[in-house]
């Protein structure tokens, strides 16, 4: 990599290709898909931190878009939502008594409400249909870009640190899954990136 | 705002100041949790009072609210079935709300079990136009629409099917209260009554359990009776876990209970322990009914039921000498709600048997609810869809139906015929628990069009080719509900937070909104606002108030004990003999009749009921409750010992249940807690939508094993008519 802004806007548009991935899949993303644009700069800004040949291979590539939607619907649509909260236990709030309180599974926990404080405070908008979900991993993954461009090392650290720790539970349940093996490797690529990224802000 | 380098597709916009505060902000989960979820003392928690949807009892419930989520939630004090109480349903059902398995998006089908997202405008664009070519290829009579109704249902599903020009509107009674309820209204003038528990001295139930099918306020009054020295008694094939509050428990041979209550009536008579002075002011057709008593000696029913002749005299006298505090409790589904051949008549008998008691109207007995009294839309400005002229599909059939609530399964039968073109199913899943699954899969497959408006993934969905995405019970605003019974009240329905997916919506915006589809709009020109503020015009409470308040009772207009009404019957009396019957084809007067089937020496009868942590299927994919199950293992079939015994089965073998229908395989619970006749399954297992990924798999389904079938005169699906075989396997 060159300058620190050089691999800033390296790591940036890394995490951003990746939360295209994580989004339900039109035809504007399967045009780039298609013709190899997305995974050939993908890899070409990750083959900054890692040799070509020791990075995680997406191989089970979708053949169409019709394929890549019900691909997308067939897991991250429902069986392996990307979504924080539901791999987190609902709420660390002791006081809260509802019986599925310190449970996982469950929407709009506290990963999600966190969120949803940052997005006020930074004064962020997302689209509507994210409102309640705002812990989706498309969006994660697009702060963590931004912040990489625009904010201090301290909460690009402790962003890593609060919102991507649920993710080998995520990457269990898509493995459990039949079939296309896509996003499985999306995810192994996008865990490896983000152990290359916490290893840079780990001081 | 940001150019789009952060991503061509970027969700997230920011401000002009985002930059700034990013670059000198921080947020860390610690900081944040710590000053606004944990610090609950300084965080504003709004309480709306709304009602349960966690069964049919719909009791009231207060949501407590704590950064725009759920925290808690409490019973509402003022709601007569809640009392300030909430069962487990109550508290696990509000899960449904933050589940990762609901339905989010208007979905169509594109396969067997296929379906892709559209868009809201294309559902209804391609709904209406296949409502409306069916309908003009058909006429209007083809196209029905079933729910399990809840407050906005009841107004809006009606109006809207209506306004096809059809009457085929159901409800979910046929697999519920369709004989009770035949056999209450022919009788009584009401399809039910309620019981003044708290009050009365003696109290009998007949496959009702308190302790299953909780509602807290029942409980707490068949408590109070019992503290007060009240006799229980508890007529049962199996020993529900109403047994705790139980003097005794009889275990009748099931599918028998109409010939108990023939011989109970009999001992009266034949004591001359009945309300003579009732009978003669408020009856008709006692002298018949007391001639054809006199076949039903308690020795008899003793070779029917298995309850000895001694035991039914005894236990007739007590109730007679008790009278009018004693009662049988009117039931819902219990043992003759829809389970029997004979299930109307034992309906009609029960009504009868309190109405010799003299019980009606008194306290201790049984009471015919008040109601409260609302407005309506004024029909000039908000014009009512036209009554259709035809007959709702199955009225001719089944004449003795209460017509309001029809027979839901018509539906299919007439689909497999090919005279139902299209039904349209909310808050039902009629593929799973109305009728026989294959049979109904059979006859959806049949039919041009389905649409299922749901929360969750039903069997009945999967075999729709549309999906509406309902939103939950937590995130929607209703109708009022008008409470009848000893005093009448009104509850609402309130929105306690956002909708979790923006793509659903409630009932109400769904039926107004496809309405314009179909063009007729005019019909559901008002909102659901404006429909509150009618309904509560002439109670002369504020839409404020209500919303304030949650449920609100009417004190003023409690039924006044001892005063009898005048019967909504043709008599206007009590019927011991029904001219509707005999016009029907039926024994005017209420005879003893067979149960359908019978189990033989290697045989039993299939029987269920609730348990209480479950609502029928409904809540079975909630994962605190189905883990409740799955910890007790409360999905076993329950045996005999003696029978288990011969059949050389331990209690925790896995065996196969084999029935005319289907074949299962469940492990088995031995206990002498059931009739050896009968074996016991509950009722809310068997999912095989494999979209409920907490639900699917856990059990099986009895319905599975229910021929397809129709009680003859309420239509009810005889869901305990069913003979079926059981043996060891391995596993």
């Amino acid at each position: 990599m060159g300058t620190i802004l050089d691999q800033k806007q390296s790591a940036s548009r890394i995490f951003s290709i990746l939360a295209d991935l994580y989004k339900f899949p039109e035809s504007d993303i399967w045009e780039d898909f298609s013709c190899h644009q997305l995974l050939d700069e993908l890899r070409g800004y990750a083959s900054e931190w890692y040799e070509s040949n020791s990075l995680v291979e997406i191989t089970d590539l979708p053949t169409g878009l019709k394929q890549m939607q019900q691909i997308y619907a067939e897991s991250l649509g429902g069986p392996a939502l990307p979504v924080e909260s539901i791999y987190k236990e609902w709420t660390t709030d002791r006081t809260c008594n509802l019986p599925f309180a310190r449970s996982k599974g469950y929407l709009l926990g506290d990963s999600a409400l966190h969120i949803r404080f940052i997005l006020e405070e930074f004064e962020i908008e997302i689209p509507e249909n994210y409102r309640n979900m705002p812990d989706h991993l498309a969006i994660l993954l697009e702060l963590l870009a931004f912040f990489l461009l625009n904010a201090k090392a301290e909460l690009i650290k402790q962003f890593l640190a609060d919102h991507f720790d649920w993710l080998d539970e995520f990457a269990l349940r898509l493995e459990e899954l039949e079939g296309n093996q896509f996003y499985l490797q999306v995810t192994r690529f996008l865990q490896q990136m983000l152990n290359k990224l916490t290893s840079i802000y780990r001081y | 705002m940001l150019d789009s380098k952060i991503s061509r597709r970027g969700f997230i916009k920011a401000s002009a100041a985002t930059t700034v505060l990013v670059s000198a902000g921080t947020a860390s989960f610690q900081n944040w949790s710590s000053k606004y979820v944990k610090a609950s003392g300084k965080t504003e928690i709004k309480e709306i009072a709304s009602t349960c949807n966690g069964c049919s009892s719909k009791c009231g419930i207060i949501g407590h609210i704590k950064n725009g989520r759920l925290w808690k939630l409490t019973g509402h004090p003022d709601h007569p079935s809640s009392k300030g109480k909430l069962c487990a349903r109550g508290h696990g059902y509000a899960t449904l709300v933050y589940s990762k398995e609901r339905l989010t998006q208007p979905l169509k089908r594109v396969g067997e079990g296929k379906f892709e997202p559209i868009s809201w405008d294309q559902a209804y664009k391609e709904i209406a136009d296949k409502l409306n070519t069916i309908i003009k290829e058909n006429g209007p009579g083809v196209v029905s629409l079933t729910e399990d109704p809840r407050a906005t249902g009841k107004f809006y599903s009606p109006r809207f099917i209506q306004a096809l020009g059809s009457p085929n509107y159901y409800t979910h009674h046929v697999v519920c209260s369709n004989s009770r309820d035949a056999g209450f209204f022919h009788t009584l003038g009401v399809t039910a009554t309620s019981a003044d528990i708290g009050s009365s001295k003696y109290i009998m139930f007949i496959g009702r359990s308190y302790g299953d099918a909780i509602r807290p306020s029942s409980v707490q009054s068949l408590a109070d009776a019992k503290e007060k020295g009240a006799k229980i008694v508890i007529v049962d094939p199996r020993l529900n876990n109403t047994g705790n509050f139980a003097n005794e428990w009889l275990a009748i041979r099931p599918g028998t209970d109409l010939a108990l209550v023939l011989a109970m009536s009999h001992v009266l008579i034949k004591q001359n322990l009945y309300d003579t002075e009732f009978i003669k002011n408020y009856s008709i057709g006692f002298e018949e009914y007391a001639k054809e008593l006199e076949n039903y000696t308690p020795e008899w029913a003793e070779k029917l039921t298995g309850i000895s002749a001694d035991t039914i005299t005894r236990i007739a006298t007590d109730m007679g000498k008790a009278k009018p505090k004693a009662l049988i409790e009117q039931s819902w589904r219990g043992a003759f709600g829809c389970n029997y051949e004979n299930s109307t008549e034992t309906g009609r008998a029960v009504a009868l048997f309190n109405a010799m008691l003299g019980n009606i109207q008194q306290q201790g007995g049984s009471i015919i609810g008040a109601k409260s009294h609302l407005g309506a839309l004024d029909p000039a400005k908000y014009p009512s869809p036209k009554k259709p002229e035809l007959k709702k599909a199955g009225q001719e059939e089944f004449p003795l139906a209460y017509e309001e609530q029809g027979v839901a399964t018509i539906v299919a039968k007439n689909a497999m015929e090919g005279k139902m073109k299209a039904a349209i199913f909310h808050h039902a899943n009629p593929a799973l628990g109305y009728g026989n699954p294959k049979y109904m899969k059979k006859a959806f497959s049949k039919m041009d069009l389905i649409v299922t408006i749901d929360v969750q993934m039903s069997e009945t969905a999967l075999l729709s080719h549309y999906i509406l995405p309902d939103v939950t019970y937590i995130e929607r605003d209703e109708a009022i509900e008008s409470l009848s019974g000893k005093t009448p009240g009104i509850a609402l329905r309130q929105q306690m937070v956002e909708k979790v997916h923006p793509e659903t919506k409630p009932i109400h915006q769904i039926y107004s909104e496809l309405a314009k589809a179909c063009g007729f709009s005019q019909y559901f020109n008002f909102s659901l606002d404006e429909l509150n503020e009618a309904m509560l015009a002439p109670t002369g409470i504020t839409y404020q108030q209500l919303r304030q308040k949650g449920t609100i009772m009417f004190p003023d207009m409690t039924v006044e004990l001892g005063k009898m009404p005048e019967l909504k019957t043709p008599s206007k009396k009590v019927e011991f003999s029904s001219e509707k019957f005999k016009e029907a084809g039926f024994s005017p007067i209420v005879k003893w009749g067979e149960p359908k089937v019978s189990p033989k020496e290697d045989s039993f009868r299939l029987i269920t009921g609730k348990q209480a942590i479950h609502s029928h299927s409904q809540t079975a994919n909630t994962p605190i409750l189905m883990q409740i199950t799955k910890d007790y293992d409360l999905e076993r079939i329950w045996m005999n010992p003696v029978r288990a015994k011969d059949l050389g089965i331990k209690d925790g073998d896995l065996v196969e249940v084999k029935s005319s229908e289907a074949v299962s395989k469940v492990r088995v619970k031995v206990t002498e807690r059931i009739h050896p006749e009968a074996i016991f399954v509950p009722s809310h297992y068997g999912i095989t939508s494999p979209y409920q990924k907490t639900a699917v798999g856990v059990g099986f389904g009895y319905m599975e094993h229910v021929p397809f079938d129709f009680e003859a005169r309420s239509g009810a699906g005889n869901i305990q008519e069913v003979i079926v075989k059981v043996r060891k396997v391995k596993g």
